[in-house]
């Protein structure tokens, strides 16, 4: 039943992005520009569509019970990316978002937004500059005496639309998140999945060029976390809407983030590419992200893996007299796809015993890891590790045999 | 068994009529006032939309002064007031003085609790699609505390049933100046005792309507 939805969802998707283009005109000519400046990587301005500079947060300053929960971020957001944010309860992370749309205010320093100062903003200019900056809640936040449709409603009727055009837009939006046969149904009886999926269509209402994400499937089953994520993907791909989320998840950052940002004890330690944080994770606590996202153990091993494996996990008389080396191999991309191994073994005198291994998607990037032993002469072990590197596999540890 | 009843069906009616005139008025002006006040308290609460300590403190004391003073003492009290504001300090009219001063700040309190349980996070959301105060007020704590709203409209109204038949006593009219005057004073306890029947028919009736109301507006489950 889900799986089918998901199936009709993507395929609906196309669909109804075209029928809204038959619909708002002014919006699709919006999202094909924002779709070229995703995929040329500038935005129009020079400066990034979200820039934070310097920004500190401190709640009840000056008081015994200071708290500072922002020392200190910079940080550039291109618009059309998906940014996550990274981090443990604590970090910082439900500040750092609320900072964007402005429900927090900075004690320091600058937030932009689409080349405005998001302090300078208030009254109706702040209000409606916020209709244009979607959000969606851990928790979902629908008013549970609204109808789904009605609650879809609300930033429609927040913004002056006239009833009859909010409801058949309200339609609209039910159909793009595929809940059209629940727009009746009140909150208390949806779903966790389907109460999200009314958020994301309250969020998008007022065809806002930001979307950002509270935490949005921390409250969801994996399966539907997967539904959800991918319908944010598809709104990023079909709208052209920047998406900012938060989570503690690393499952969602692999999903459909292009960039990511680790964020612990109100200091950002690490941002990059996910693929890149994914494949060397500089700050331990990147390390400790990936390792929960990879295998434990694995990466784990990362630390111990220097010099020769004392107890191969096979037996000596099966592997030729020489030298035994643990490595992991991390193939990124293209490299991932080919059987590297194989031309391994067959140019290289050495033995390749697999002792684990695992491949994912990162977004569009396919991923592997295998921790191998290679056994045989030390010459060859050094040839197989620059064939492998030449292939542009990374290796841990690195450096010379 | 009522001897008296046939003789007195008319000042019965009558008298029931003034109960329900007393309860209903009283009622609408203290939801008229309980409701804003509540409002109020909710909203310049710490750490709420509009915090603002010595408003919420005024407001929060004068609430708890009409609370804490007895119904009959208030009734004594309420006597200058209504002779300076309609000439008379006696009837129905008069007596609803003290009804709404005795009912409309335990409503706002009701009310005040009911919103308070309307989640910070829904607030958060209406805040972010770039709601104004008003329309937090209007599209948000309004309806999603409408259960609890007319569950305390009922309560008050019931809790007015009772004190009504005090301050028709003192003031004059309603069923139970009626069980005081015609039925106990009068020795007539059958007078006594449908005026007691009738009080706690017009209870039950404002309970299963209430409830009703409420079940009707909540669709949390």
């Amino acid at each position: 039943m889900n799986d089918k939805r998901m199936v009709m969802n993507d395929k609906g998707m196309t669909m109804k992005s075209k029928e809204m283009a038959v619909n708002d005109k002014g919006m699709a000519v919006k999202n094909k520009e924002m779709a070229i400046n995703s995929k040329g990587g500038h935005a129009e301005e020079s400066e990034s569509f979200i820039r934070l500079k310097h920004v500190k947060k401190l709640y009840y300053p000056g008081t015994k019970r200071e708290i500072a929960a922002l020392k200190g971020i910079d940080l550039d957001i291109e618009k059309g990316e998906i940014f996550g944010v990274i981090g443990y309860s604590g970090a910082g992370k439900s500040t750092l978002i609320r900072l964007i749309n402005a429900l927090e205010k900075p004690t320091d320093g600058e937030v932009w937004v689409g080349g405005v100062n998001m302090a300078t903003l208030t009254g109706d200019a702040l209000r409606r500059k916020r209709m244009k900056i979607g959000m969606i809640f851990q928790h979902f936040n629908l008013l549970w005496s609204r109808t789904a449709l009605e609650n879809v409603l609300f930033p429609l009727e927040l913004a002056g639309w006239p009833r009859a055009r909010a409801t058949q837009r309200a339609r609209e939006l039910l159909d793009i998140v595929s809940l059209s046969h629940r727009k009746d149904a009140y909150p208390a009886r949806l779903s966790g999945g389907e109460k999200q999926r009314v958020g994301i269509a309250r969020a998008l209402a007022n065809e806002p060029d930001l979307l950002l994400s509270d935490e949005a499937t921390s409250a969801l089953d994996p399966k539907t976390t997967d539904d959800i994520l991918e319908l944010l993907l598809s709104i990023n791909r079909t709208l052209g809407i920047t998406i900012v989320l938060i989570t503690h998840e690393m499952r969602v950052i692999e999903k459909i983030c292009d960039r990511v940002a680790v964020l612990d004890e109100g200091v950002i330690k690490e941002v990059g590419r996910v693929r890149d944080v994914f494949a060397k994770p500089q700050s331990a606590i990147a390390k400790r992200f990936v390792a929960e996202a990879l295998d434990a153990e694995d990466v784990l091993m990362r630390e111990t893996a220097r010099g020769p494996v004392s107890e191969p996990a096979t037996d000596r008389l099966l592997t030729s007299s020489g030298e035994t080396r643990r490595w992991r191999l991390i193939f990124v991309g293209e490299v991932a796809e080919r059987p590297v191994i194989t031309e391994l073994i067959r140019q290289h005198a050495v033995e390749i015993n697999i002792l684990r291994g695992e491949i994912k998607r990162l977004k569009d990037t396919p991923f592997g890891t295998l921790t191998v032993e290679v056994s045989g002469r030390l010459e060859d072990i050094q040839k197989a590790r620059r064939y492998l590197e030449q292939t542009g596999v990374i290796i841990e540890p690195p450096g010379e045999e | 068994m009522f001897p008296n009843v046939p003789t007195y069906s008319d000042r019965i009616i009558q008298a029931t009529f003034e109960t329900l005139y007393m309860v209903s008025f009283s009622l609408l002006f203290a939801v008229i006032l309980g409701l804003p006040l509540g409002v109020l308290l909710i909203l310049t609460s710490p750490g709420h939309l509009l915090p603002n300590r010595p408003i919420h403190q005024l407001l929060g004391t004068i609430v708890n002064i009409f609370r804490s003073v007895p119904y009959i003492v208030l009734i004594l009290w309420m006597i200058p007031v209504a002779r300076a504001l309609i000439g008379t300090s006696f009837g129905t009219n008069a007596a609803i003085f003290s009804l709404v001063a005795g009912s409309a700040p335990f409503f706002a309190r009701l009310v005040e609790s009911s919103m308070r349980e309307v989640s910070r996070g829904v607030i958060e959301a209406a805040q972010a699609m770039g709601a104004r105060t008003w329309d937090i007020i209007w599209k948000v704590l309004l309806p999603e505390s409408m259960p609890g709203i007319f569950a305390g409209i009922t309560v008050t109204a019931v809790g007015l049933v009772g004190y009504s038949a005090m301050a028709g006593v003192v003031a004059g009219g309603g069923l139970g100046a009626m069980a005081w005057n015609d039925g106990y004073n009068s020795f007539k306890n059958d007078i006594l005792f449908v005026a007691t029947v009738l009080l706690i028919i017009i209870v039950q009736l404002i309970q299963w309507f209430g409830d009703f109301l409420v079940r009707r507006v909540d669709h949390r489950s």
